[in-house]
């Protein structure tokens, strides 16, 4: 969830966009990690998340100008982030085939020389990498940055029922994985 | 609680556990109205919900964890940004400037045309057809401002009213017709190259000079016979085209044709060539007849 107050980012964003470069700096920094996890968690790939982070924080300061307060700093900041992170993995041409049996389809990583940090990172991108990327967005925007059904709806502009479907997927097919693992885990034991 | 509840497949029980987990249930009770609790019932109604909402909890709780994010990249991406806003700033600043200094640049040719404009029209309304004798003060008054430029050598009293001439500022009626004849001696119509009886726009043709003999101031009225005209009145500086006589009264023929300014008025200078004499008309801005003198 974002930890800073929407008053006080709509403040920044307003301070920024008549040209002050330390709001916008500070603005920016506020939610700057949340625009890489929705970046990481819809693409999967570390350096194609960098990559997106970029273009979302380029586009963010330079539509700044725009930025009206009638929504939230942050509803407003996290569609543009999950739009240049859709644009970057239409770019790539990454987009998987959702299958209704995750948990068949998974490939689990080899954990034995993982740490199990290293371990669950893989695991929720090889999770998730089994959903389209629309999916992987709405699931980012519910868990990672704590929007709301509505809030979704309105940046990915699809109905609220389309949101909790594909929030219900992401985890599921999460959960799939994770249960898998701790399968495996359990039969490894002797 | 409805204990006949069917229980859900799996997907159906994915949706609605997930749900739950957010509080969104109530709304997915009202989108297919039906109680909340009926809902609740086919949940607890299907094998293994229990289980399932612990996982689906645990993923939540996995994908809610902020991927990591190196600080050091983090300060870069952000540095960047906030240089590509400063710049996207000035660019805006520049072009709004630009905007600014094309429109009051429009504004300021609008501006000149329409002084121009008015000016032509107020010209052309205030001297109305007399469109040859519009320009005329121009032209003189360039000849006496610049008079080395000229080679005049007419010296004109301080307190004598501006040039107005080509020939020069008179206030003796004798010098003027006196320095006429100097004049056609060496331009004959040279200088209104016209013949067609009218008045050229002889103050504005250019060409001649303002000379005056230097010895002319000396001459006396000898030999002359000087006839005034009527006391002229006009108050404008304005010369009108008047029709020139091709003959004088003594029926010699027009030589020369030049302007003057005689006691600050306008004048039109005509010289008819004799046998033994000259004569010099010198008419008004409307054409009277000032004066006519014989020089020998």
């Amino acid at each position: 969830m974002p930890d800073a107050d929407p008053d006080h980012d709509t403040a920044l964003a307003r301070r920024a966009a008549a040209g002050d470069t330390a709001a916008l700096d500070q603005v920016l920094g506020n939610h700057m990690a949340l625009v890489h996890g929705v970046c990481r968690r819809v693409l999967g790939n570390a350096d194609d998340a960098l990559d997106a982070t970029q273009e979302a924080l380029l586009a963010i300061a330079r539509k700044i100008g725009t930025f009206d307060g009638r929504s939230k700093f942050s509803t407003w900041a996290y569609r543009v982030a999950t739009n240049a992170a859709l644009d970057e993995a239409r770019r790539r041409n990454r987009r998987p085939v959702p299958t209704d049996d995750v948990a068949e389809s998974a490939r689990a990583p080899d954990r034995a020389s993982l740490d199990t940090g290293v371990a669950d990172r893989l695991d929720v991108d090889a999770a998730l990498e089994q959903l389209p990327p629309e999916y992987r967005a709405a699931v980012a925007l519910r868990d990672l940055v704590g929007m709301d059904y509505a809030e979704i709806a309105d940046v990915l502009g699809i109905p609220a029922g389309t949101v909790r479907s594909r929030i219900s997927r992401g985890r599921a097919a999460l959960a799939d994985l994770l249960g898998n693992r701790e399968t495996s885990s359990e039969h490894q034991t002797p | 609680m409805n204990d006949t509840a069917p229980p859900l497949e799996p997907e159906e029980l994915d949706e609605l556990l997930s749900a739950e987990l957010d509080s969104e249930l109530d709304a997915v009770a009202r989108e297919r109205h039906v109680p909340t609790e009926t809902l609740v019932a086919r949940i607890r109604a299907t094998p293994g919900a229990a289980e399932r909402r612990a996982a689906l909890a645990a993923a939540r709780d996995v994908l809610a964890e902020t991927p990591d994010f190196d600080d050091l990249v983090s300060a870069r991406i952000r540095a960047k940004a906030v240089r590509a806003a400063e710049a996207e700033q000035t660019a805006r600043r520049k072009a709004r400037a630009r905007r600014r200094n094309r429109v009051f640049t429009g504004a300021i040719g609008i501006a000149a045309a329409a002084v121009v404009a008015v000016a032509i029209a107020a010209s052309l309304s205030g001297h109305g057809n007399h469109t040859v004798a519009a320009s005329a003060p121009e032209s003189p008054r360039r000849t006496a401002a610049h008079p080395a430029a000229t080679g005049s050598s007419l010296v004109v009293p301080p307190n004598a009213p501006a040039p107005e001439a080509r020939l020069g500022t008179f206030t003796s009626l004798r010098l003027l017709a006196l320095a006429a004849v100097d004049e056609s001696a060496t331009h004959k119509y040279s200088v209104s190259g016209t013949s067609s009886g009218r008045v050229p726009s002889a103050l504005g043709s250019g060409g001649a000079s303002a000379a005056l003999p230097a010895n002319s101031a000396s001459r006396d009225q000898d030999g002359l016979s000087q006839k005034t005209a009527p006391a002229f009145t006009g108050n404008g500086k304005a010369l009108p085209t008047c029709s020139a006589p091709s003959r004088a009264p003594t029926g010699d023929p027009l030589v020369f044709t030049t302007s003057a300014t005689y006691q600050g008025q306008p004048v039109v200078v005509f010289v008819f060539e004799g046998t033994r004499a000259r004569t010099v008309e010198i008419v008004d801005r409307a054409c009277r007849v000032l004066n006519v003198q014989s020089i020998g």
